[in-house]
């Protein structure tokens, strides 16, 4: 399955984590939360209109702001309805 | 609260005998309350403690300083609150490493970063109640011996494990020379020392391989150890997920926040005259309350000490007041004794004690994270993010933690925006008091008008520094704790200890302000400096020149500001006008303090300079438009 951006993916879809597109500041942030490649993350929620999306990784949930979330590339890997 | 102080340094180097480190959130504050028997504040969401708390505790005769430090995911320091612990951990002998047994593989990496620091450690397996109710069975012993380092299980809530907990930290030797090879089980994967040692140098590419590598390890341990128990979708994940859903969550936000305002008047007005209706004729109402204190039993006894004293005396004067009519008005007579109580005790501690029972409430739940998520793309266009809700929620209370609290947040840039606007457009919960209790005798919309102008001006303020204000300013990245009940026994603590705060800080003070009002009248000075801002104050916003003398006041406190008013006889277009005024112009002088203090003197002047801004030109628009 191709790459898309976190942004993209719709509620209930199983990813992992490819890559991130973003500066230092932001990958050592992400990193400390847990986010780190390899991973696999589940979209919770995304609440639109600017507002952050909502993963559940490592069964945490996690609220991303929707510039960042913008820069994470992951890999669909299937969809689990909620 | 004795052996207690809160540090707010930003780079402290006290030296501990044990600290508590761990991400946010994990119940460090309720650990150390446990250990020290000292009340701290400890809340459903990440950040409750940005400052550090300092305590006690004996053990074999000896006593021991233990520090409660903020929460962190690493220690590469990548906010204020970071920067804070990595400095209390470098001068502590002892760690007590806490840790969510409901999410061990998370809070993993963290603990190796702190086993690679070669420090006397225990891990408190902390939530284990929690664990447990979620069918999450983690094997202490094994875990213990993967990580070399003493694993106790407790519920800090109940205190079960802690005394087993402080014998063990206690007992460890001072230094840890060698430790367990177990986090490395694959000979093949080379041991990274080095890790933490470059820990300050931002993760590059090189730094990626070692995080999966740790990653890795952690999974294998976590997988080891731990057994979950299959469970179905409890109604509590139902609320959780719907709860940040777009639609159903905005549905929740908007209800709890009515929810709240709507509980905050009702226990209010009940505190004060035992109604009960949240606006108008009050449903039903029943004899109780603090004015009635003031008036049926209080007044007589002051009328009593009026006729003695002679009302033309200058003790009369300076602890009575003026008499209105013949009578003691508690908010007009401005003695010591009369208003000097009334405000603080009859007029604003009621509306502390429902402000400060709702917030607490909120806190404990863990609904504030979901707010925050919600009000995200609202808060972006004031250049923050929407954790700056909570410290503006905490201003509300009052501006001072509300501003420490900033700290939650990553940059100075942010923190100097969300700062700024809590000072000028923020009231704190003793001026809202006073000008529901005050102003909204001249009617409701007139107390609607004065919260819809502050809100506008919240906005308008934060949109224009979002483009004066240059430099990083992040986005949202927030774990969302799961809802939890408040536990009584905390909730009761904490507001308590909140109320007692207030008490404490705020009747001197009203006390010391009335006492100065009284004088400066004496000596006429404010005729002076009445004649100096004159043109401000009665060309630009309209109001009498009296008027100066609570401008001034309010430097001191809000509260007794609003009751300098009443005997002016304002109209309601100028109670409007002065108290948005009063809200805005210069903060009091506790909030000036910290705001010094956290921002440095050169931002705290930029920050006075936008507030003389503001406040001219929305002291003149209301002017103008009523
Ligand atoms: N069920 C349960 N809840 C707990 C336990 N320990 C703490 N809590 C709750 O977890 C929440 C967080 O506790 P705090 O003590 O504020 O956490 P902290 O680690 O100090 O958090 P920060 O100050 O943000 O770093 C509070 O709502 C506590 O009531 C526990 O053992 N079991
Ligand atoms: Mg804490």
């Amino acid at each position: 399955m191709s790459n898309t951006l976190l942004t993209e993916l719709k509620k209930g879809d199983i990813a992992e984590i490819i890559a991130f597109a973003g500066g230092v500041a932001m990958l050592a942030r992400l990193k400390a939360m847990g986010l780190s490649e390899g991973k696999i993350i589940k979209k919770l929620s995304d609440i639109r209109m600017g507002g952050p999306v909502i993963l559940l990784v490592d069964r945490a949930r996690i609220a991303i702001g929707k510039g960042m979330a913008n820069k994470i590339i992951v890999e669909k890997q299937g969809n689990e309805e909620l | 609260m004795k052996n207690c102080k809160e540090y707010c340094a930003a780079h402290p180097k006290i030296e501990s005998d044990i600290l508590l480190v761990g991400h946010p959130n994990v119940g460090k504050s309720v650990l150390f309350s446990r250990i020290t028997g000292i009340k701290t504040i400890a809340s459903n969401y990440p950040g409750s403690t940005v400052c550090y708390m300092e305590g006690n505790t004996g053990y074999n005769n000896e006593n021991y300083k233990i520090i409660d430090a903020p929460g962190t995911y690493s220690l590469e320091p990548v906010d204020d609150a970071t920067r804070v612990t990595v400095s209390l951990l470098k001068n502590s002998q002892r760690i007590i490493n806490v840790v969510d047994a409901t999410h061990l593989e998370r809070h993993l990496p963290l603990t190796i970063e702190l086993i690679e620091q070669k420090k006397s450690m225990v891990i408190a397996l902390n939530m284990s109640d929690e664990a447990r109710h979620l069918g999450v069975d983690i094997d202490v012993k094994k875990l213990s011996a993967r990580l070399g380092v003493p694993v106790i299980p407790t519920v800090a809530r109940t205190g079960e494990g802690v005394k087993e907990l402080v014998e063990t930290v206690l007992a460890q030797p001072l230094t840890r020379e060698s430790f367990s090879t177990a986090l490395n089980p694959h000979p093949h994967i080379p041991r990274h020392n080095e890790y933490t040692d470059k820990s300050s140098i931002p993760a590059g590419p090189h730094m990626h391989l070692k995080r999966d590598i740790v990653w890795k390890n952690i999974y294998e341990i976590v997988e080891s150890v731990q057994t979950l128990r299959h469970r179905h979708h409890t109604f509590r994940d139902m609320l959780e997920d719907l709860s940040v859903q777009p639609f159903w969550g905005f549905i929740v936000a908007v209800l709890s926040l009515l929810a709240s305002f709507a509980l905050i008047r009702l226990t209010g007005e009940f505190l004060i005259n035992g109604s009960v209706g949240i606006f108008g004729e009050p449903w039903f109402e029943i004899p109780f309350g603090i004015e009635p204190v003031f008036e049926k039993i209080l007044k007589p006894l002051l009328m009593k000490l009026s006729v003695m004293l002679g009302s033309g005396s200058l003790a009369h004067k300076i602890l009575i007041g003026n008499l209105i009519n013949g009578d003691i008005d508690f908010v007009q007579s401005f003695g010591i004794l009369t208003s000097g109580l009334f405000i603080p005790i009859g007029a604003v501690l009621p509306y502390i004690i429902s402000y400060y029972f709702v917030i607490s409430l909120l806190e404990d739940t863990g609904y504030l994270p979901r707010l925050a998520v919600f009000l995200d793309s609202i808060m972006h266009r004031m250049g923050l993010h929407g954790y700056a809700i909570i410290p503006t929620l905490l201003g509300i209370g009052c501006n001072v933690p509300g501003i420490l609290a900033t700290r939650i947040l990553e940059t100075k840039q942010q923190r100097f925006i969300t700062s700024t606007l809590i000072s000028i457009a923020v009231p704190c919960a003793a001026l809202q008091a006073m000008i529901i209790g005050f102003v909204g005798r001249a009617g409701l919309w007139a107390v609607a008008f004065i919260y819809a102008t502050l809100f506008i001006t919240w906005f308008v303020v934060g949109f224009i520094l979002k483009y004066t204000v240059k430099g990083y300013k992040p986005e949202l990245l927030l774990e969302i704790p799961p809802y939890r009940l408040p536990s009584f026994s905390a909730l009761k603590d904490k507001v308590l200890g909140r109320i007692l705060a207030f008490i404490k800080e705020a009747i001197p003070i009203v006390v010391l302000s009335v006492f100065i009002v009284n004088v400066l009248y004496m000596i006429n000075i404010f005729d002076y400096i009445a004649d100096f801002f004159a043109p401000l104050i009665t060309r630009l916003w309209g109001m009498p020149r009296e008027s100066i003398v609570p401008m001034l006041i309010g430097i001191l406190r809000k509260d007794v500001a609003v009751g300098l008013f009443a005997p002016l006889n304002l109209t309601v277009k100028q109670l409007i006008t002065g108290s948005v005024v009063l809200s805005m112009f210069f903060p009091c002088i506790a909030t000036f303090v910290v705001l010094i203090k956290e921002l440095g003197i050169v931002s705290a002047m930029k920050s006075t300079a936008i507030m003389l801004v503001v406040v001219t030109v929305v002291g003149s628009l209301i002017n103008l438009i009523l």
